[in-house]
């Protein structure tokens, strides 16, 4: 299965009930998977008339109390951050899959990473902030749309994927298990959605807003999301490691860069350079205990990234009294393993 | 003895002051529409979207589930909601500058797939919440923020747009009706109108629109009085009222 | 009920069977009620309610005929009507 297609069966398997997309490369396979599955599943497919479109269509599946989901790449995620910012402001979850090009305008359709900023700082108007998984293999990709539905729900709050052409586009085979018997980042199952729009039978009417005009309203509101942000922060960090136990010098890297990184740390070891990985999975919150766990005994802390240099920015704030060397390359070009090693090597021989 | 109400306000209008000018058309509608989900006991089953406008916060006024959205996507929020619960009754509640002009892609695009969903819309040929700006429906000649001149197609600022015209064209739209609230008559009118567009989603026959042309008398500078009279005399000369298409939609 | 003005009465009318209340502090004074009164039973006040407007009152020396023309027109729905 590639990428794409497998991030839409594990959104079926945990239980989408509505997906609506539309039409841009390189995550084209995605919505094709969805049209053709979610009828199977005698579920809902919309290919909806724009990006903006498909966003406010999974507002309203998920006011309705429907987990759902759309994808997309990057200038189509662009038009969907108003959306996506309402439905911060509304408490309405949903998964949002970004299968990353290049930037910026109409850019690239090869692998980026340059949408970092725009994920994880909120990305559109308003204080808020959207939890963001960043996949590094198909598997993975697999198990996070999975724990994204989860976290989606339990916190009430849109979750991005934040994938690259690469991830999107990758044919890996993935573990029966993984698809089938997924483990549960909570254990407790969402409980039923007492705020969404069922039709006010028995209740009082809900009502789905991020509209808060009279005094007062809008900072108490601010001030619940901003508990729920702080929360997120503390419990949903994830990273991962790749030879960092006895490592001199880290190189930290996401998502499908960091496949690269791997090799050249694999590279660097054979010529007895004690290098390692650090990997962050969730870009918001960063995992910034893990991370600053893992440099203290090193010495220099190297960034690799394919944007201009977009996370290196997290790692300075989590880090700043380490030297940081950051290497990258932009959308339309990958970068080499040679390059990461010969970087890694130019810096160490000062 | 209690007493028996000939006319009384519906029991799905909270009893709250609204926050809309003094003559304004939306007060009259929101009673419409309260009246017709009463009328239709659709209370339990009934959503509404309601979005970016003087509207916004419809539900501080109305007593069943509603969501608003964001300005010009109450067609896209609709029917995410009414895809997923197609036993319940969804309806949004659109402004001209919300449906024809931001929002028009989502408009077309609702009505062409046929979605069954009830759409009234409250043409007052203005941007009222923002302040008076130039609308699609805005007539020929209007004065607004934005046309300070008066709005006129040879300055490339277009004709007053025709939504409801254009959707009747659409094979997924089964009933297209304009109506005012200019006089008792009228209001009565609309009810019905509404009222058919309510029942047209409970029958399942697929899109409904009911514009309506409705007074702002703050931002057209005149009396309540005068802004009734305004519609009669000027806004129905381009916009004629009537049942425009009322059709059974073949699938 | 309505009253009559025993001024203005005459022998012959007859006690109406409607009346009309008015929620007086939640009219802005819009005067579409009155406009369309065709019994001109309903008036604005000399006075001002809570908002600061000349609120819809009743106007005594006529009667309502149960119409309901200024429920339908009412923006602000503080007019209801009652049947005897």
């Amino acid at each position: 299965m590639t990428g794409n297609e497998a991030m839409g069966e594990a959104a079926i398997r945990a239980g989408c009930r509505f997906y609506a997309g539309y039409p841009i490369t390189p995550q084209n396979e995605l919505t094709a998977y969805m049209a053709r599955r979610m009828r199977e599943e005698e579920r809902v497919f919309i290919q909806a008339e724009s990006e903006i479109a498909a966003i406010n269509m999974v507002y309203g599946a998920s006011a309705a109390g429907a987990r759902s989901m759309t994808s997309s790449s990057s200038p189509g995620i662009s038009l969907k951050q108003e959306g996506i910012s309402y439905m911060a402001g509304a408490q309405l979850p949903a998964v949002i899959v970004n299968v990353m090009r290049a930037g910026p305008g109409l850019g690239h359709i090869s692998s980026s990473q340059s949408d970092y900023f725009q994920s994880t700082r909120g990305g559109g108007h308003g204080d808020y902030f959207t939890p963001t998984f960043s996949p590094a293999s198909v598997e993975e990709a697999v198990r996070l749309v999975r724990e994204a539905f989860e976290v989606a729900d339990y916190y009430r709050t849109p979750v991005l994927i934040l994938a690259d052409a690469i991830i999107g586009q990758t044919m890996e085979s993935i573990p029966l298990d993984v698809l089938e018997k997924p483990e549960l980042r909570f254990k407790k199952k969402p409980g039923h959605k007492s705020w969404a729009l069922t039709g006010a039978r028995g209740r009082p009417a809900n009502i789905i807003r991020s509209f808060f005009l009279y005094e007062g309203q809008l900072p108490r509101h601010n001030e619940l999301l901003s508990k729920k942000w702080e929360k997120i922060k503390k419990s949903e960090q994830r990273s991962d490691l790749y030879q960092a136990d006895d490592a001199h010098f880290l190189i930290v890297a996401y998502g499908s860069q960091a496949r690269i990184v791997r090799e050249a740390v694999d590279m660097l070891r054979n010529e007895k350079i004690k290098a390692g990985m650090f990997r962050p999975i969730s870009l918001w919150p960063y995992p910034q205990e893990s991370l600053t766990a893992a440099v203290k005994k090193i010495k220099k802390v190297f960034v690799i990234e394919q944007s201009l240099g977009q996370m290196v920015e997290d790692v300075r704030l989590t880090i700043p009294e380490k030297e940081i060397l950051f290497f990258g390359k932009t959308g339309g070009e990958i970068p080499e393993i040679e390059d990461v090693v010969n970087f890694v090597k130019k810096h160490i021989k000062r | 003895m209690k007493p028996t109400y000939k006319f009384k306000k519906p029991e799905l209008l909270h009893g709250v002051d609204t926050h809309y000018c003094s003559g304004c058309g939306h007060g009259i509608l929101h009673r419409l529409i309260a009246e017709i989900i009463e009328e239709l006991n659709l209370k339990e089953k009934t959503i509404g979207v309601a979005p970016v406008g003087c509207a916004v916060i419809a539900y501080n006024y109305w007593d069943f589930d509603c969501s608003e959205a964001s300005h010009g996507r109450a067609l896209a929020v609709a029917t995410g909601i009414k895809r997923v619960h197609p036993s319940l009754t969804v309806f949004t509640y659109q402004g001209d500058g919300d449906l024809a002009s931001i929002g028009l892609a989502e408009t077309m695009h609702a009505a062409n797939r046929g979605e069954n969903l009830t759409c009234v819309f409250v043409n007052n040929a203005c941007y009222g919440m923002t302040g008076g700006q130039m609308a699609p429906t805005t007539l020929i000649g209007q004065k607004t923020a934005t046309t300070p001149l008066g709005r006129d197609p040879r300055e490339k600022e277009g004709w007053p747009l025709k939504v409801s015209e254009i959707l009747a064209m659409l094979p997924g739209v089964c009933f297209v009706a304009r109506s005012s609230i200019s006089n008792p008559a009228h209001v009565k009118q609309t009810h019905d109108y509404i009222k058919r567009a309510f029942m047209n989603q409970t029958e399942e026959k697929g899109f409904s629109i009911v514009e309506v042309l409705s007074p702002c008398p703050t931002i057209w500078q005149k009396t309540p009085e005068e802004a009734m009279n305004w519609i009669d005399t000027e806004m129905t000369k381009e916009f004629p009222l009537g049942i425009i298409k009322n059709t059974e939609v073949h699938r | 009920m309505a009253k009559t003005n025993p001024l203005n009465s005459s022998p012959k009318q007859k006690q109406s069977r409607h009346s009309v209340t008015i929620k007086k502090d939640k009219c802005k004074g819009c005067k579409l009620c009155v406009i369309y009164c065709p019994t001109k039973h309903l008036r604005l006040s000399d006075t001002l309610n809570k908002r600061g407007v000349h609120y819809a009152e009743i106007n005594e020396t006529t009667q309502c005929v149960g119409c309901g023309r200024c429920y339908l027109m009412c923006p602000d729905c503080c007019i209801e009507i009652i049947e005897e």
